[in-house]
């Protein structure tokens, strides 16, 4: 049986069989460099969120406010740490076959959950201001 | 023997070096690191082993301990970008296989295990009194 190597780097390097080979070391790097840049964003999703729980003051009114608004940025950071390894392997594999580079869906998930976010927080700010 | 004149550097009129180089120093190598590839995936290392001290140190402020545990992590993950077993910008396509793969995992576990730790500490710890 010739499946595909789960592994996005080792395994099958120029396998023949396989008919993948390793990339150009600089499409390596710069598919390393755009992980490590999502793992970032993970990183400061988690301090934001971790800041505004732990470092605001409370809404007046809307004792929840902080969490409502911390907590989702929190597991955003997970979500998009975890997601950053599976599309850098899928990149790898592609690269490695030379076939087309997957579609990410990590730009879609940050820009709907950041706008989500901002909404809640502007509804807190509201109720917070109202009572 | 005189090298060929097709070896000649046209503006310095020095020989080239195999490889390019007119110094043969290594300075002004284009094959050594072409893009400075390997330069800015070593800056992009020490950036993200930045990041984990930044949210280190927000989670120092309200739990000390597991402030501490994510501030140790912050020369683990430096030292995971500067050791060895990368691609070499140099080999281009056919070069051997990088050894990555174990060192992203673990990266990602690392910022998983961070934001549960956070998780846990906004959930359980006081933050600011009003």
């Amino acid at each position: 049986m010739t499946g595909p190597d789960p592994s996005p780097d080792g395994g099958a390097a120029g396998s023949a069989e396989s008919g993948e080979t390793e990339p150009d070391a600089r499409f390596t790097l710069a598919n390393q460099r755009t992980f490590l840049a999502w793992s970032r964003t993970a990183l400061a999703l988690v301090a934001a969120g971790l800041g505004i729980v732990q470092l605001l003051p409370p809404f007046p009114g809307v004792r929840w406010g902080r969490h409502a608004i911390g907590v989702p940025l929190i597991v955003l950071g997970a979500v998009t740490a975890a997601q950053a390894y599976r599309e850098w392997t899928r990149t790898q594999r592609a690269l490695r076959r030379g076939s087309p580079l997957p579609h990410s869906i990590l730009p879609l998930l940050l820009a709907a959950t950041i706008a989500i976010v901002a909404a809640v927080s502007a509804a807190i700010a509201l109720i917070s201001a109202t009572r | 023997m005189p090298p060929p004149p097709g070896d000649l550097d046209p503006q310095s009129g020095r020989r080239r070096e195999p490889n390019g180089d007119p110094d043969g120093d290594g300075r002004n190598d284009p094959a050594g690191d072409p893009y400075l590839a390997a330069a800015r995936t070593r800056l992009a290392w020490t950036r993200t082993a930045l990041a984990f001290a930044a949210v280190g140190g927000v989670i120092l402020k309200t739990s000390v301990p597991a402030g501490l545990a994510v501030l140790a992590t912050c020369p683990l993950v430096w030292a995971a970008g500067r050791l060895g077993g990368g691609p070499d910008p140099r080999a281009g396509a056919g070069a051997g296989p990088a050894p990555f793969v174990r060192r992203f995992r673990l990266i990602t576990l690392t910022i998983v295990v961070v934001a549960v730790v956070a998780l846990v500490v906004s959930v359980f710890a006081r933050g600011r009194p009003a």
